[in-house]
């Protein structure tokens, strides 16, 4: 779909500037982070089956041998 | 009624695989003037209703959703079928695993039916943003069914399945229930896990459940709820038996004039406290007036923070494992969304709109927490306007305006849930109840009496 990008971007941006004109208006704490007691994500069981490499492949645009192939010098 | 046929199901006298049957053929006679399904599993449904059937033949113990048609939100993963998240970026894509709420569901023998078409990347209010076309309200032909999940919303009202999964970021389960005039619950964030969504903002989102009856979007959340393994922000509360719907009185209602402010349409607030006056008359409750001052902040709030998140999620659409290149085929409102968040995202804005976000996030949320103090449920609107007329030219602005009333619960984490409050213009009106986290059972309970 070809859409002017330059125009939805500054369309974007200008509400974002308005709604935070809003927030500004208000008085905020400085203290807003989120505390959890547990931080980091702990292992959990690999109930993947024999079929699940088979299904990913499918979904891949580009696949040579078992692998997935990625353009080179685009990254 | 949900709790009648389950009981009918598992006694043999009506058969699985007759009530998939019996969709089946009222989704292949209605759902091209509705477009609710982007994907019928019939095959796959027959099949498993059969085994059920089988099951309770040989009188085997067979699940909690035994037999009953279950439409998922397409951007929910169900191992082999198309989860196209409403987008021809996705096109091709097929779920390679079931998500926790899927896996859970067809544990307790509930059978999918399909997966229902959505705005795009749940990017929307209205079910319009969907590449697959519009969906259509049945109970207000003509009017948009509200999103982002339109088509579980709509697939619920035409009576194409017994209950529908959707997600609520912002009120994506309750703006469309109120729309189409169904029951939509919002449960807690971190009462479902949300392994196998394809997110839309990961601090917002929710999995929850629509359907006809309370009793069947409770069993949903019964199902799906709990901790899991693979989402750490599932929180380790227990499950209740949330479908075991207790008759409770005497509760304590708040209102607040800060709802009544944001509503365009007064006639809608007018319903709702009529429906809220025959809710006390019943329960022998009583009314509490309650400030919610940062409320009227909900939206531009919300949406630097889903920009944000929302940027950040689709940079996995790159067109290299699966899919296409989002910025590429994606619509507008996505491009949108992904070219906001990138812009407000970049190191010379120092994270200053997020942290801004963030930081109302907390007041509304402290808000809420002091209300909860006083009243034991908050009572309000779920939209502050009628559906629009499918096509009909509105403003993003006055798009995003739609979830004013809805946001609030997502940005506490607090659960909410909608029911019917009545009509206007022929047109369904919901009322929205919202409770303390981990409150589901107190919030169905009251839904129940509604």
């Amino acid at each position: 779909m070809k859409m002017n990008q330059e125009k939805i971007r500054k369309e974007a941006k200008k509400i974002m500037d308005e709604f935070i004109k809003e927030l500004d208006k208000i008085t905020l704490s400085k203290d807003f982070g989120i505390k959890r007691k547990q931080e980091t994500r702990k292992k959990f069981t690999d109930d993947s089956d024999e079929k699940f490499r088979e299904r990913m492949l499918e979904n891949a645009p580009n696949v040579k041998d078992d692998f997935i192939v990625a353009e080179k010098k685009k990254w | 009624m949900i709790k009648e046929k389950l009981a009918q199901i598992k006694s043999g006298k009506f058969t699985a695989e007759r009530n998939i049957q019996e969709f089946l053929k009222k989704i292949k006679q209605e759902d091209k003037k509705i477009n609710s399904f982007l994907y019928v599993a019939k095959k796959e449904a027959l099949k498993q209703a059969k085994e059920i059937d089988k099951k309770i033949k040989e009188k085997k113990k067979v699940g909690k959703l035994a037999g009953l048609a279950i439409a998922v939100k397409s951007c929910i993963s169900v191992c082999g079928m198309p989860i196209t998240c409403a987008s021809k970026t996705l096109e091709n894509y097929k779920g390679t695993f079931d998500a926790d709420v899927v896996r859970k569901i067809k544990a307790e023998d509930g059978i999918i039916i399909g997966l229902t078409n959505m705005d795009e990347f749940a990017s929307g209010s209205s079910g319009e943003t969907s590449a697959y076309g519009a969906t259509q309200n049945p109970k207000a032909l003509g009017r948009i069914p509200g999103g982002s999940s339109s088509g579980s919303a709509a697939a619920v009202a035409a009576d194409f399945c017994d209950i529908a999964l959707g997600t609520d970021t912002g009120g994506s389960i309750r703006n469309p229930a109120s729309h189409c005039g169904i029951i939509g619950i919002k449960p807690s964030y971190g009462r479902v896990s949300r392994y196998g969504l394809v997110d839309l903002s990961m601090s917002l989102d929710q999995i929850g459940s629509l359907c006809k009856d309370v009793f069947g979007a409770a069993l949903m959340i019964e199902v799906i709820a709990g901790k899991s393994e693979k989402d750490p922000t599932t929180y380790d509360e227990p499950i209740k038996n949330y479908s075991n719907l207790k008759s409770e009185k005497h509760f304590r209602i708040g209102i607040s004039k800060d709802f009544e402010a944001l509503c365009t349409d007064k006639r809608i607030y007018k319903l709702v406290m009529e429906k809220t006056a025959e809710l006390i008359k019943k329960t022998a409750s009583q009314i509490i007036n309650i400030n919610l001052k940062h409320v009227k902040l909900a939206v531009q709030t919300y949406y630097p923070l889903v920009y944000v998140e929302f940027f950040s999620g689709t940079r996995k659409f790159d067109g290299r494992r699966f899919g296409k290149k989002i910025e590429e085929t994606c619509g507008e409102e996505v491009l949108r969304r992904i070219l906001g968040g990138k812009e407000i995202s970049r190191a010379e804005y120092g994270g200053q709109y997020y942290r801004k976000a963030l930081a109302t996030k907390k007041e509304i949320a402290k808000d809420l927490e002091e209300a909860f103090k006083k009243v034991d449920i908050i009572i309000s609107p779920v939209t502050p306007r009628l559906p629009h007329k499918i096509g009909e030219k509105i403003s993003v602005e006055d798009m995003y305006a739609y979830d004013a009333f809805t946001i609030p619960a997502n940005l506490a984490g607090i659960c909410a849930g909608v029911v019917p409050a009545g009509e206007i213009d022929k047109t369904p009106v919901g009322l929205q109840v919202m409770a303390p986290a981990f409150k589901e059972d107190l919030l169905l309970s009251v839904l129940n009496e509604l």
